[in-house]
Formats: structure tokens, C-alpha cells, sequence
């Protein structure tokens, strides 16, 4: 849940209660405030529309205004290419894959993204299903958004998909908004070394490397053999 | 005396090379030791009369008689926080200065009422932090201002939620809190917001002294350190100095069982000091004793270092690490 939007749609709301009976205007009003362009919107209740409109606004960022800083990072960066391939994994995804980057240059790897084109599977981290497991899950960033219930699915999600043993690379913001006005309604979520260390036990995971990346932490979880 | 880079291993945070750092660096075998100004061995305010000789202090005393160099990484003013960031620096050096590492101990904040002690107030002169946005452009800058520079609301609160003002003047520690996160900049911060500050930092102290969400956050820290020693494969032992002032001994000992249900941090705790050192020191030796041993700002002399440094060597004894 996207708090940020939820509170804001909340003060809408309270401001204008004619807009719960009438659809369109609450359509244009939500799209003018989130600079999005939703045709229609729910308004059975708040917090399905909170995520429709968060939704709609992670799409616009991610489609049209985010560009890949993968370079840049020490860790989490080019780097993690060859010491992927370093383990000869049968399979590979790269969940929240962006721009698919990593894509031909590390085997075996299928890239999953919601909103970007060059994935080779278009789906959430939460919607993504797959009969085969993976030996490496690789989320740069993509774990970012929203609360923390939804932080723990995706994580448990991400972890879900990776054979026991398996290794999973984590990029992850301690809550540093990004400087596009485009993200300005993003609630980017507070990542920190204690809430990397709870996630791993409860996920029964092996905390294998934590480090700061630039303005990032960068972390490796190890699947534990049940 | 220590070197100060030492003291302080952030060198991503300092700009300070790798060489330099390695050069401050342990060349033997070594104990790392992490903590506040009782392991740094002077008091918060630097006042030079309370220092105690290295030779004095218990990470260095136990460093004598285990044979041992010593890293020490403590600060004064230190909070658990802050030990885990420098615990994610100390991973940053390389492998061959990591493995003659025998043992890292660290003397942390469990429920003790100074919580987070603004080191970032103190220690942190050179983050540009007037500019509370993309102006920063040390990597590290942005997490050492309490929680997050960047999230500069969130900061004020965590510090505000801790009764870090505690034997300082409210108003003088108010301005200074403002001033710093540079809400006015170049202005006299208006009486009225310093007042408004007082008052609030004033509410939380008492809603926070009297709860036990401090000491739960500590142990979660400690728990996130283990985890980092357990990454390094390095022994992990910690104790604390204070311990809470204000819950009682049943609801410290309640917080604990609850935790010991999803962690193993108790073990790693020297049991000697499970309810602080100046808890045990005084039921040891006397109330008379302990006050001999105390400086005006709350740090203990070179008996009770002492003290302290045999109870850690015969712990690690006991548990039979390969000094």
C-alpha cells in the first residue's frame, strides 16, 4: 500500500465528498493530482483505488521517465554479471528487470518486469508464477515500493522461486526519493541493515554479503536446505 | 593515543584511501571492538581530564592479556544504529585484515536512556548538511545523520523519541537540533520553534522512557550485528554498560524471553553483564565503590575497565575461541 497516495486520496475525499458519486470527475481530479491518465477508476473503496492509482504511477515512471544507473554501483552494478555467471546457473530471473540489461550477458536469464517493454515476461514481482525454479533471483531496485507488508510478499515471493541452496542479489533504498517530479507520489520504502537481517531469518535465508552501494545497500541471501 | 581514522573506519564516509586506513590497520592477530564512549575512553563533552590511558581501558587491558591487538571502532556518543553501519564498513576491508580478527565484541545500548546520543550532532562537522538534497554527494552522508538525511522529518523524530538531550540543556541541545538539520539556514532560529521543539522533544521523551519499544529496537540491532559477525565467521560477543533506568527488571527480563523465542542473541551476551556493568559492578563491590570510580560526565575509572576486560577474557575463554 502506498501510503502517500492512500492519505492524499483520503484528503480528496474529505474535500470534495461529491466525487464518490461521480466517477469521471474523481477520474480527472486523481489524474490531475497524480499526473496520470487512469480512463476510469474504482471507488468501491480507498485503498483499491490508492493501489490503482499507485499502480498507474509506478507506470508512468518506470515506462517513460526512469533511466538505468546500473554502471554506476560498485556491487550491484556490472559486477554482479560475472559472479553470476561464476556459479553456472541452469536458470536465472531478474525480477523488476527494467531495461532486461543483464539480458545475453548473464546465462540462462529470463528478465520480469511490470511496466517496461524489453522484459522478456511482463508481470509483477507478486503476479510472476513458474512451474521451473531458478538457481539466482536478481532484484536491483525493483523491492522498493510501498509498505512493508507488501516489501515482506514480494520478498517471500522472490524467495519462493529460487531452489533451496539458491542465491538471491538484492539493490535496495533506504527510503532516498528520486529527483524526477514523475516520482514525487512514490512511496519508495526505508530498507535498512536491521530490516535486512529480520526479512532474512524469517525467510530462513543465509545473509551472505551486506554492504553499502553508493546510496544503497547491497545485500546476497542463501536459501537455506530445508 | 589512538589514531582517529581508527577510531572511525568509515572511510567511504571521510574520503579517507584505503591505503590510509590499512596503514592505521591491526598487522597481527586482533580483537575489533565496537561501542560508546565507556569502550572510546573519554566522556561525550572531550574533556581531556577524563580520558583514560589507553593501557587503562577494557578493550585495550583485555587486548593485553589476551596477547592481542586491538581495533578499536567506538565512538562517543555511539547508538546501536551506527555500530551496524560501522559493522557494514568493517566488511569493507579486505579478507586478509578480516580473518586475523579472533573475536569482535561490542559494547552496546540496551534500553539505556541515552539512546541515541547525536553523534551526528558531535562528530559530523563535515556533511554539508544545510542542503537537505541531491547537494549531498558523499555516498555514505545520507545515513549517518541520524536515521536518514534525506528523510530529514523521520530523523528528527527518531532522535526526538530518545531522551538524547539528558544531562544537556534542553533549549541549547533544541537549537543546536534545528540548526543542524538547517531548517533556517543562515537565520536566528524564532524562540517560538524552539520552544515548540522543547515541548515535543520533552512529550516523547516521557511517552518513550516508559516504554519498552527502545529496548526492542536495540535487540534488534544486536541481532542484525550478529548476523554480521556470523557473515564475517567471526566470534560475536556484546554486553552493555547501562542498562535501562526505567523499565523494571520484570519488564526487561519479559522483553528478553519474548525475544529469545525468534533469536540467539542471549547467547552471545557475556551473562556476567546481563544487567549492565555498572548494575553488577555495584552489587559486587558497593554503591561507595562505583561512585569512587565515576567521572563527572558518567564514565568509570581504570578498576572498573579492569574489571570489565577479565569478566570478557574468561568469557571467551569459556566458550573456548581460538585466541
Amino acid at each position: 500500500m502506498n501510503l502517500r497516495i492512500l492519505n492524499e486520496l483520503d484528503r480528496i475525499l474529505k474535500n470534495n465528498p461529491t466525487l464518490v458519486s461521480n466517477e469521471q470527475s474523481l477520474c480527472q481530479v486523481i489524474n490531475g493530482v497524480f499526473n496520470i491518465a487512469l480512463t476510469s477508476v474504482d471507488v468501491s473503496d480507498i485503498y483499491t483505488l490508492a493501489d490503482m492509482v499507485d499502480n498507474e504511477v509506478l507506470r508512468n515512471y518506470f515506462s517513460n521517465v526512469w533511466q538505468a544507473e546500473t554502471k554506476k554501483y560498485k556491487y550491484s552494478g556490472l559486477s554482479i554479471i560475472d559472479e553470476v555467471n561464476a556459479l553456472n546457473p541452469l536458470a536465472v530471473v531478474d525480477l523488476g528487470c527494467g531495461f532486461n540489461e543483464f539480458k545475453g550477458k548473464i546465462d540462462n536469464l529470463i528478465g520480469v518486469d511490470p511496466y517496461n517493454t524489453k522484459a522478456d515476461i511482463t508481470s509483477s514481482i507478486l503476479g510472476y508464477k513458474s512451474s521451473t525454479k531458478f538457481d539466482v533471483a536478481i532484484c536491483l531496485g525493483s523491492i522498493n515500493f510501498g509498505s512493508s507488508d507488501k516489501i515482506i510478499a514480494e520478498v517471500t515471493s522472490a524467495v519462493s522461486l529460487v531452489n533451496e541452496g539458491g542465491l538471491l542479489y538484492f539493490r535496495v533504498n533506504p527510503g532516498t526519493q528520486h529527483l524526477a517530479p514523475e516520482s514525487k507520489w512514490i512511496n519508495f520504502y526505508d530498507w535498512d541493515p536491521v530490516f535486512v537481517s529480520n526479512i532474512a531469518e524469517h525467510l530462513n535465508c543465509e545473509l551472505l554479503v551486506l554492504r553499502q552501494d553508493l546510496n544503497r545497500l547491497y545485500f546476497v541471501l542463501r536459501k537455506f536446505l530445508k | 593515543m589512538r589514531n582517529e581514522i581508527q577510531a572511525d573506519i568509515k572511510y567511504i564516509t571521510r574520503n579517507v584511501s584505503e591505503q590510509e586506513i590499512l596503514a592505521t590497520m591491526p598487522k597481527g592477530d586482533y580483537i575489533a571492538v565496537f561501542g560508546t564512549s565507556h569502550t572510546y575512553g573519554k566522556c561525550i563533552r572531550g574533556d581531556e581530564a577524563t580520558m583514560l590511558d589507553e593501557d587503562d581501558m577494557w578493550a585495550h587491558a583485555l587486548g593485553n592479556k589476551l596477547g592481542l591487538e586491538v581495533l578499536n571502532i567506538s565512538k562517543p556518543g555511539n547508538y546501536n544504529v551506527n555500530i551496524v553501519r560501522q559493522m557494514i564498513d568493517f566488511h569493507e576491508l579486505p579478507d586478509e585484515v578480516k580473518s586475523r580478527c579472533k573475536v569482535m565484541i561490542a559494547e552496546v545500548r540496551a534500553g539505556d536512556t541515552a539512546g541515541i546520543m547525536c553523534t551526528d550532532l558531535i562528530e559530523q562537522p563535515d556533511i554539508p548538511n544545510k542542503q537537505l538534497n541531491k547537494t549531498i554527494t558523499d555516498s555514505y552522508a545520507f545515513l549517518t545523520l541520524g536515521e536518514s538525511i534525506y528523510n530529514w522529518e523521520n530523523s528528527l523524530n527518531a532522535q526526538f523519541t530518545n531522551p538524547i538531550s539528558e544531562g544537556r540543556e534542553l533549549e541549547e541541545y533544541s537549537r543546536s537540533l534545528i540548526d543542524h538539520v538547517g531548517h533556517y539556514d543562515d537565520m536566528a532560529v524564532p524562540d517560538a520553534v524552539v520552544s515548540n521543539v522543547m515541548k515535543y522533544i520533552d512529550n516523547h521523551m516521557n511517552a518513550s522512557s516508559v516504554s519498552i519499544t527502545p529496548l526492542l529496537r536495540d535487540y534488534d540491532n544486536i541481532r542484525t550485528m550478529k548476523m554480521m559477525s556470523d557473515m564475517a565467521k567471526i566470534p560475536f560477543m556484546w554486553y552493555c554498560w547501562d542498562s535501562h533506568e526505567v523499565l523494571s527488571l520484570e519488564e526487561q527480563f519479559f522483553c528478553e524471553r519474548v525475544y529469545e523465542k525468534t533469536s540467539t542473541i542471549f547467547d552471545a551476551r557475556i551473562p556476567k553483564f546481563e544487567l549492565g556493568v555498572t548494575q553488577e559492578y555495584d552489587f559486587r563491590f558497593g554503591v561507595d565503590e562505583l561512585d569512587r570510580q565515576k567521572c563527572d560526565c558518567g564514565h568509570y575509572g581504570e578498576n572498573v575497565n579492569e574489571w570489565v576486560a577479565e569478566q570478557v577474557k574468561e568469557r571467551i575463554i569459556e566458550l573456548g575461541h581460538s585466541i
